[in-house]
């Protein structure tokens, strides 16, 4: 109580301090071709530079201003500035609209907005993706992926070909939020992370909190990767799609009433499996492999005060052998949102949220019929509140409410099948978050945000929650409907501070606390669709995150280079590993399977980017470590994490040469991730073993790969746009382990080899897009 | 049955990486010493036949598959009933006693002096289940798998009724032509308390010769050893074994490798047409 009470105080305080009378300008920023609103633009002041606010996630803006003549500069990146001149006697409500860069004719399309934004804010560890770079990076298969591209950035890494995970400054997979249109996404993996299940034809903003993110997200102690879905065009209808190697896409957005409501679909689909059909073999023609998505968006503005959305998304992945066996996935999520402006320095967003995922695995084999289920879902309820108070000071503050809802495996049977059906209590949870934030200039040399969360998570009932003792139940406690359980409290920081030591650098520093009641438990060493999730419980605590970082930002020749440079370090308390061999599927025991530690992780990074200019793209560069300590593994020893690589670069080249040619380039190096290898063999029942010494004490061998990928503009017109693009994936054939296995040398049964098994070298694609 | 749920990670992968094509190639690597560690292979039946307690010792990875004795050790046993026997070294590290057998009901406590060290190890002889049917189909085309229609062979199944209320643990071993094919077929209950089961022993390419000699022995075995052929098969690697490996969960105190099982055992032949 006392803690809120501090809050409250906290927040009451902030906002006493008294105001000046200042005139108010406000509205909304949109893009003058499609009507979507923009995010992040600037809008300043052009005699006073260092007064001035940005649009936030839903393009409203709010501007503190004396009495005077002012000219007002609007830009974005990626849009043609735009300025206007107000005298200023009154509140002004003023929606403005922005040319994209490169619509005009005649005009290359070239990023010419150039800003230090970068040095001054006090954001730091936070990577922007821009959307139209990522078509432009050469991947696999040609299926462009946001979680791709962002694995080029210092500190983000993979576990190599194949893995879709994110592994940010050191956490695990599943300590990242990741938001689409705010709802939780479980599994951003399509065919076991070969792909993810981001489309980019639907997404408009893709931002990455390696470090402090603000005090609305909470719930991952890693990282946050929040996804924002386009709106859909309000002006003019248009259909876009690709043709690719793999997979096609169609996407359709056009105006229900212009100016005031849109709409926008999307879908993916992949027909690998329709080559499956051509082959002469019955029970070939039978397997299923296939993944979709299905992204749809709809808004109306009611006013200039009143603007609904509604969006979701829907995807899964199908697999199946003939008739013996099969296994499914996918996420959903839906996003309802109300934003109200109140007055001119209120902005209100109200958002209804479902997100769920589910896996099935079935065994269609008569005697063993079976099929294995699990689900995780939540329903979420959020308010959130940004007070412009004057341009020195914005304060964020909301609450947020979340059901979830976990069946942790059902096993059904049907017909003649000789197996039990299993269905294991469903666990609910109430996760309560109260939070605020401000953001704050002080003086012109000083920027900050600090904020606060505080967060309850409570297990409910009904259901029979075990004590375990030396590995046995000792106690059984059961619980009505709506009954707590347990109820953990924690309070988070966060801090952001800027020093601002001249227009062309500065120097940042920041801390944040984060926890974490939701814990995937996997039993393999990269992701797989079948892992779990358990909540927090009277068995199984939070997990805690501690993250402090600092960092010197540095532009160059006119902020076209942008350099800077990260140091951290995190701390990770309540880790939880699973006991070897464990059962993780269907066992209602498996809070009895786990291990628990700690983790730690620190690096450095550094990266040069260009945004502007013909020719683009970064240059990134980690050295980092990343180890755990859990009782029960390596001797209770620290070791190194999987994901832990000493060295990684990123090397991201994009060149437009002319207006029908871009071409591009990436070259990726790291240190072989942390795996463990026999230091000894054995003997047992005529068959050759291994012995291991240490966990994760050897390393893959390095990898290293180069992406070649070139863009022909067929066709550029108001009507009709097209082009196709190529690709060549691993252009120079580097044999990159994926597994190493060890065996029975086959010339020489008295001794054992090591083998390595590689994927993909040199894959070329083609991909046709088309717009009109 | 939960095997095959182990497996289908591995089937996923297969199917994939056939699909996106992949190849080997044999990699050197440098890989650690290590200090030499006692292996444990000791068992005691309830069928009448000897007792028998292996040891050996392990060897660094690039060497010879030659595994040494280890020699003149003192390997006692005793049950809960007080009787007891020290057996005798009949080679080279291997350890028998023809005389003292296994009953079920029984719990044996093992005990080793080797090499300065002494290793201990309890189990329990567990009420015997029987082994009602084996039955081998041979499936020509199962179709389905990595390259479609070439997962041919035989498929093995085995039946048995599980008593109801208790916690049972088995474990199937294959021979042909009496060598032990070093396959690990486990199962428990959870999922089949008190029925009659027929479990496929799943394997991807067994192939048989006409006029082979199939042998399947059923074990009811203690839940320690259930854990450790368990941990053994989800750990110790293979092709695509995804877990992170480490040794097994060993019912050796002293040592990490191997184990002392006490378990019933029957036995079923087919002779492949």
């Amino acid at each position: 109580m006392k803690i809120i009470k501090l809050f409250f105080l906290l927040l009451f305080f902030s906002s006493k301090t008294t105001a000046q009378t200042n005139w108010i300008m406000s509205g909304t920023i949109t893009d003058s071709l499609s009507g979507e609103t923009i995010i992040g633009a600037t809008v300043a002041i052009k005699e006073n530079p260092i007064i001035g606010t940005a649009s936030n996630d839903y393009g409203f803006y709010s501007l503190s201003l004396l009495e005077g003549s002012f000219t007002i500069v609007i830009s974005a990146f990626g849009y043609h500035k735009e300025e206007v001149s107000i005298d200023f006697k009154q509140d002004k409500f003023l929606d403005i609209q922005l040319l994209p860069e490169g619509k005009m004719i005649g005009e290359v399309e070239i990023n010419a907005t150039r800003s230090n934004d970068n040095v001054t804010s006090y954001e730091m560890g936070v990577e922007r993706l821009d959307l139209n770079q990522i078509k432009k990076i050469p991947v696999l298969f040609g299926e462009q992926d946001i979680v791709k591209t962002l694995q080029l950035l210092p500190g983000v890494k993979s576990l190599g070909e194949g893995n879709g995970g994110l592994y940010v400054r050191g956490g695990d997979n599943s300590q990242n939020l990741i938001l689409l249109d705010e709802a939780a996404v479980y599994n951003v993996n399509h065919l076991l992370g070969f792909f993810s299940t981001f489309n980019s034809d639907a997404i408009k903003d893709v931002t990455l909190y390696k470090g402090t993110a603000p005090s609305e997200y909470g719930g991952r102690i890693s990282s946050v990767l929040d996804i924002k879905m386009k709106e859909g065009n309000n002006q003019k209808f248009h259909v876009g799609g690709g043709i690719g190697l793999i997979a096609s896409r169609l996407n359709i957005e056009g105006p229900i009433v212009k100016d005031k409501s849109s709409f926008l679909i999307s879908g993916r689909r992949t027909y690998a499996d329709l080559f499956l059909k051509l082959s002469s073999n019955d029970a070939v023609k039978s397997n299923k492999l296939y993944f979709y998505d299905l992204n749809a968006k709809f808004n109306y503005k009611f006013n200039s005060k009143n603007h609904l959305y509604v969006s979701g998304y829907f995807g899964r992945d199908v697999i199946s052998f003939a008739d013996r066996f099969g296994i499914n996935w996918g996420n959903a999520t839906g996003t309802v949102r109300w934003n109200h402006i109140w007055g001119s320095k209120l902005f209100s967003n109200t958002s209804l949220i479902y997100s769920d995922y589910d896996y099935e695995v079935k065994i269609m084999r008569d005697v063993d019929e079976f099929s294995l289920n699990s689900i995780i879902k939540n329903w979420n309820i959020k308010q959130e509140f940004q007070y412009f108070r004057n341009d020195k000071s914005t304060f964020n503050f909301g609450v947020n409410s979340i059901y979830h809802v976990i069946t942790p495996g059902q096993v059904t049977t049907s017909g003649d099948s000789d197996i039990i059906p299993i269905e294991l209590q469903d666990r609910q949870a109430l996760e309560n978050a109260l939070y605020f934030s401000n953001e704050r200039k002080i003086g012109t040399r000083w920027n900050m945000n600090y904020g606060l969360r505080l967060t309850s998570f409570s297990v409910l009932g009904a259901g029979d929650f075990y004590s375990y003792t030396d590995g046995e139940i000792s106690d059984t406690a059961s619980y009505k409907s709506g009954e707590i359980v347990k109820t953990y409290v924690n309070l988070e920081p966060r801090f952001n501070l800027s020093y601002i030591l001249n227009e062309k650098s500065s120097v940042k520093v920041s801390y944040t606390r984060n926890t974490q009641n939701l814990h995937l438990i996997t039993n393999s060493t990269s992701s797989t669709p079948t892992d779990i999730w358990i909540s927090s419980s009277n068995n199984v605590k939070p997990e805690i995150g501690d993250q402090i970082s600092a960092g010197y930002f540095r532009n160059f020749s006119n902020d076209q280079y942008q350099f800077s440079t990260e140091v951290y370090y995190k701390a990770m308390q309540n880790q939880l590993d699973l006991k070897n061999g464990a059962e993780i599927r269907a066992n209602e025991h498996i809070e009895n399977e786990l291990l628990v530690g700690k983790g730690r992780a620190y690096g450095l990074e550094l990266l040069l980017k260009k945004k502007t200019g013909k020719f683009t793209g970064w240059v990134g560069y980690t050295l980092s470590r990343t180890e755990k300590q859990i009782e029960g593994i390596n001797d209770g020893n620290w070791y190194a994490a999987r994901q832990d690589a000493t060295h990684d670069i990123s090397l991201v080249g994009i060149f437009d040469i002319t207006k029908k040619w871009s071409i591009s380039a990436t070259w990726v190096f790291n240190t072989g991730n942390a795996v463990t290898f026999p230091s000894g063999k054995y003997e047992l029942n005529g068959n050759v073993e291994f012995y291991y010494t240490e966990r994760n004490g050897y390393r893959m061998p390095t990898y290293h790969r180069l992406d070649l990928g070139a863009t022909r503009y067929l066709k550029k017109s108001e009507k009709f746009e097209s082009s196709l693009s190529f690709s060549i994936y691993n252009a120079y054939g580097r044999k990159n382990a994926y597994t190493i296995d060890f065996e029975e040398d086959p010339n020489d049964a008295t001794k054992t080899k090591a083998v390595m098994t590689y994927l993909f070298t040199f894959v070329p694609s083609i991909t046709y897009n088309f717009k009109f | 049955m939960m095997i095959f749920m182990e497996k289908s990670k591995c089937l996923i992968v297969a199917f994939l990486l056939f699909t996106i094509s992949s190849c080997t190639k044999d990699i050197d690597l440098n890989l650690n010493d290590s200090d030499p560690q006692i292996v444990v292979e000791g068992s005691i039946t309830n069928d009448g036949e000897s007792t028998v307690i292996k040891l050996t010792k392990t060897v660094n990875f690039d060497e010879s598959n030659v595994f040494p004795a280890v020699e003149n050790a003192i390997v006692s046993i005793i049950d809960d009933l007080g009787n007891s026997v020290i057996l005798t070294e009949t080679s080279p590290g291997t350890y028998t006693s023809s005389l003292y057998t296994g009953s079920s009901g029984r719990t044996y406590y093992l005990t080793i002096e080797a090499e300065g060290k002494v290793l201990t190890s309890v189990c329990h002889l567990t009420t015997a289940v029987s082994f009602e049917t084996l039955t081998v189909n041979e499936v020509s085309s199962s179709g389905g798998g990595p390259g479609g229609g070439n997962m041919t062979g035989y498929e093995v199944l085995v039946a048995y009724s599980d008593p109801v209320g208790v916690n049972n643990f088995y474990r199937f071993v294959e021979y042909v032509n009496g060598e032990n094919k070093g396959d690990i077929f486990i199962y428990d209950d959870r999922l089949s308390d008190g029925l009659t089961v027929e479990n496929s022993l799943i394997k991807f390419n067994r192939n048989l010769n006409s006029g082979d000699t199939l042998r399947i022995e059923m074990q009811c075995i203690d839940k320690a050893i259930y854990t450790y052929f368990n941990s053994f098969e989800n750990l110790t690697g293979g092709p695509q074994s995804s877990s992170t490996p480490a040794n097994p969960y060993s019912n050796i105190n002293g040592s990490e490798l191997g184990y002392f099982s006490a378990h019933t055992t029957e036995v079923k032949e087919f002779i492949v047409p």
